[in-house]
C-alpha cells in the first residue's frame, strides 16, 4: 500500500549545512497492517511519514502510495490522491478553531468537486463512534485535548481513506485518554481494514500495531520489539 | 464547506488583521474618491462657468483681472470700470462677431434694503447678450423686462415673499440658471436698464445709494468670427485699446488652476504616500498573519487542499476585505464630501460641483478598483509564498 524506496532527506541550515533526516530508507507497508515506527526525538520518524505521505519532497529516492508514484504527480493529482485515500492525525492540535466540530469533520470533503452525497450523515456517525455526537455543534475552544483528537480521529476517516497516518497522536494526552485513542484506533483498524502508519516516540503502544520498526539516526534500524 | 463559507469564518476569525486590512481599504478607496471628485468637480465647475460665459474673449480694466475671475468663480463682488466707449471700438476692431458689456455691482452688506448681503450683480445689455438672454428666450420664451431677474442656481426670493429687494427696489425672479459650483451660482443678472432703475430708485429706497459711473461699463464678453484665432484677437485688442485686459477665455482663470495644479500636486503625492503605506502595511499584516495560520495552511495542505485552493482561498479573503473596506470608504467619502461641499470650496478656495450620477457611478468603480487592486496587490507575495511551502514545512513550528 506504501513503498518508500531508497528515500533520503537533507535540510539545510540557515547557513546552507546539510543535515540529513532521513538516509537511504526503504519500507513497505502492505495493505491492511497496522505498523508502529517507533524511535527517539530527531531520528527522523516524523520526516519519514511526512515522505511517505507526500508532504515534503524526498531529496533522493521515490515514494509510492498504491500505484502512484507521488512525486510524477501534479500538485492537484497529488492533492486528490491525498484527500481521497489518506487520513491524518496529527501531534498538535489540528482542527481549524473557526470551524465547529462537524465542520472540521467535514472538511476534507469541500476539496471535492463531487461525491459528498451522504457526508453530513456519515460526520454524525463518525462523531458518534468517537463519542461526541452531542458535541457537533461545539467549537475546538470548548473541547478538551482527548476529545479535539477524537474529532481528528473521525476527520482522518470522513473520506473513508486507505491509509491512516498518524504522527504522534497521543504524545499530548493523559494515560487513560492515550488508551482510549489507541484501542479507538484499533477497533477501526480491525473493523475497517484501514492500513495504519503511526509514529511514537514510545514503545508502550507497540502491542496495539501489528508490526514495529526502530528508527534511528535516519534509518530503520530494526524490528522494535513490545516491551 | 464551501470556500466561501470557509473564507468568511476565516475573515471572522482572524479579527486583528481583518480590521486591519478593512481599515486600510478604507483608506485607500476614501482618499482616491474624495480626490478625484475634488479635482473634477472643479474641473467640471471651471468647464461649466466657461460655457456659461459662452465668451471667446474677456475685455477687463487693466489690474482688474483677477479681481473679476474672483467675482466670477467665487461670487465675490467686483467692481471695476472703464470708458463705455470701448465697447463701439471693439465691435469694429477685425475678427470680433460681438462685443457685449456688462456691468458688475453688489448689494450692500447686511442692509435691510437688500435680500442678500454683498451679492454679485450683473447687469447685462439684451440687444448684444449672449450670455443669459439665449437661455432666456428658449427658457421663457422672453426677454428679461424692467424689474425683473434672472439667478443662480443658488439665487433665490426669501421665503414669504414675493421680491428680491436690491437698494430697495423689487425685483421679480424670472428662473434659476443650472448650477455651475461657481460664484455665478450666487449671481444675480438683470438687464442695464433694471441696473439703472435700482440706482435711481436707491437714492430714495437704499440704506446707501447705488452708483453706476455715467458712460462706463465693468466688462466687454466678446465673441470672435469663426474663422478668427481668439488668441490673435485679443493680442489686437490689447493693442488697439488703452487701459484693457483682454482674456482669452481659455487663459481665464488661471490663477485658479495654477491653486488647482498645487492642490492637485498635492494630492497626489499624499495619495502616493498613502497607498505606499498601505501596501506595505497590508503586506506586513498579510505576511503575519500567514505566518500564523502557517500550521493551519499546512494542515489544509495535508488533507487534501491543492496549491491554488490555499491561493484563491486567501486572496478571496484579501479580496473581501478589499471590497468590503473599500466600499464603506466610499459611502463615508461621499457623505463627507456632500455634507462639506461648501465648506470644501471656502477652505480650498476653489470652485466645485458634485458631478452627475453616471459619473459619479464611475468614480465610484475606480475607488473600489483601486482598494482591490492595493490589497490584492500587497497580498499578492505573502499568499503565493505560503502557498508554495510545502506541508510538512507549514505544520513544523
Amino acid at each position: 500500500m506504501i513503498s518508500l524506496q531508497n528515500v533520503a532527506k537533507t535540510f539545510l541550515t540557515k547557513d546552507g549545512t546539510p543535515v540529513p533526516a532521513v538516509k537511504g530508507v526503504s519500507l513497505t507497508v502492505a495493505k491492511g497492517e497496522f505498523v508502529i515506527l517507533t524511535g527517539r526525538s530527531g531520528s527522523g520518524k516524523t520526516t519519514l511519514l511526512n515522505l511517505a505521505a507526500g508532504l515534503t519532497r524526498p531529496t533522493a529516492g521515490e515514494v509510492h502510495i498504491g500505484d502512484a508514484n507521488l512525486w510524477t504527480l501534479s500538485d492537484r493529482d497529488q492533492s486528490q490522491l491525498r484527500n481521497r485515500k489518506v487520513g491524518f492525525i496529527f501531534q498538535f492540535p489540528s482542527l481549524l478553531p473557526s470551524l465547529s466540530v462537524v465542520e472540521n469533520v467535514l472538511l476534507p470533503l469541500s476539496f471535492r468537486s463531487n461525491g459528498t452525497s451522504g457526508a453530513a450523515q456519515r460526520a454524525t456517525e463518525l462523531l458518534a463512534t468517537v463519542g461526541l455526537a452531542e458535541k457537533m455543534g461545539a467549537y475546538p475552544r470548548q473541547l478538551s485535548a482527548g476529545q479535539q483528537q477524537r474529532v481528528v480521529i473521525a476527520r482522518s476517516l470522513i473520506n473513508r481513506p486507505e491509509v491512516l497516518l498518524a504522527d504522534e497522536p497521543t504524545s499530548n494526552l493523559d494515560e487513560q485518554t492515550e488508551r482510549e485513542i489507541m484501542g479507538m484506533l484499533r477497533e477501526i483498524h480491525a473493523s475497517t481494514a484501514v492500513t495504519i502508519l503511526l509514529v511514537t516516540h514510545t514503545s508502550q503502544l507497540i502491542p496495539y500495531g501489528t508490526r514495529a520498526l526502530e528508527m534511528m539516526d535516519g534509518t530503520i534500524r530494526a524490528e522494535a520489539l513490545p516491551v | 464547506m464551501t470556500l466561501v463559507r470557509l473564507t468568511l469564518r476565516n475573515l471572522a476569525g482572524n479579527a486583528f488583521r481583518s480590521w486591519t486590512v478593512f481599515l486600510c481599504a478604507l483608506v485607500v478607496a476614501g482618499l482616491t474618491l474624495s480626490a478625484t471628485l475634488i479635482l473634477r468637480g472643479a474641473e467640471s465647475s471651471l468647464r461649466l462657468a466657461l460655457k456659461r460665459l459662452g465668451a471667446d474673449i474677456v475685455v477687463v480694466p487693466q489690474g482688474a483681472e483677477a479681481k473679476v475671475e474672483t467675482a466670477l468663480l467665487m461670487g465675490t463682488p467686483a467692481t471695476a470700470w472703464m470708458p463705455a466707449g470701448n465697447v463701439g471700438k471693439l465691435a469694429t476692431t477685425p475678427g470680433v462677431a460681438v462685443a457685449s458689456p456688462q456691468l458688475y455691482l453688489a448689494s450692500l452688506s447686511n442692509a435691510s434694503c437688500c435680500s442678500a448681503s454683498e451679492m454679485f450683480v450683473v447687469a447685462l445689455d439684451p440687444a448684444n447678450d449672449f450670455t443669459i438672454t439665449p437661455w432666456l428666450k428658449q427658457r421663457l420664451g422672453s426677454d428679461l423686462r424692467l424689474g425683473e431677474v434672472v439667478g443662480g442656481a443658488r439665487v433665490f426670493t426669501p421665503p414669504g415673499e414675493r421680491y428680491i429687494k436690491l437698494y430697495g427696489y423689487h425685483l421679480t425672479l424670472k428662473g434659476n440658471l443650472e448650477p455651475t459650483g461657481t460664484g455665478l451660482d450666487q449671481t444675480m443678472f438683470l438687464t442695464f436698464e433694471t441696473a439703472q432703475a435700482v440706482a435711481k430708485g436707491s437714492k430714495t429706497l437704499a440704506e446707501k445709494p447705488l452708483t453706476i459711473p455715467a458712460d462706463s461699463v465693468s466688462a466687454i464678453l466678446v465673441n470672435v468670427r469663426p474663422e478668427a484665432d481668439p488668441r490673435l484677437v485679443a493680442r489686437r485688442i490689447k493693442q488697439d485699446l488703452a487701459g484693457v485686459s483682454a482674456i482669452p477665455s481659455l487663459d481665464l482663470f488661471q490663477t485658479f488652476r495654477r491653486q488647482m495644479s498645487g492642490v492637485l500636486r498635492a494630492v497626489i503625492a499624499l495619495m502616493g504616500i498613502t497607498w505606499a503605506l498601505a501596501v506595505g502595511f497590508i503586506a506586513l499584516v498579510f505576511s503575519m498573519a500567514a505566518n500564523e495560520r502557517r500550521r493551519e495552511i499546512g494542515v489544509l495542505r495535508a488533507l487534501g487542499a491543492p496549491r491554488t485552493y490555499v491561493f484563491q482561498s486567501l486572496l478571496a479573503e484579501a479580496a473581501i476585505l478589499a471590497l468590503g473596506g473599500g466600499g464603506v470608504g466610499l459611502c463615508l467619502s461621499l457623505l463627507a464630501i456632500y455634507l462639506f461641499r461648501n465648506l470644501l470650496v471656502v477652505s480650498l478656495g476653489i470652485p466645485f460641483l458634485l458631478p452627475s450620477v453616471p459619473s459619479l457611478l464611475l468614480v465610484v468603480s475606480g475607488g473600489l478598483a483601486v482598494a482591490l487592486t492595493t490589497v490584492t496587490l500587497a497580498a499578492l507575495i505573502p499568499v503565493y509564498r505560503i502557498s508554495c511551502q510545502e506541508p510538512a514545512l507549514a505544520m513544523r513550528e
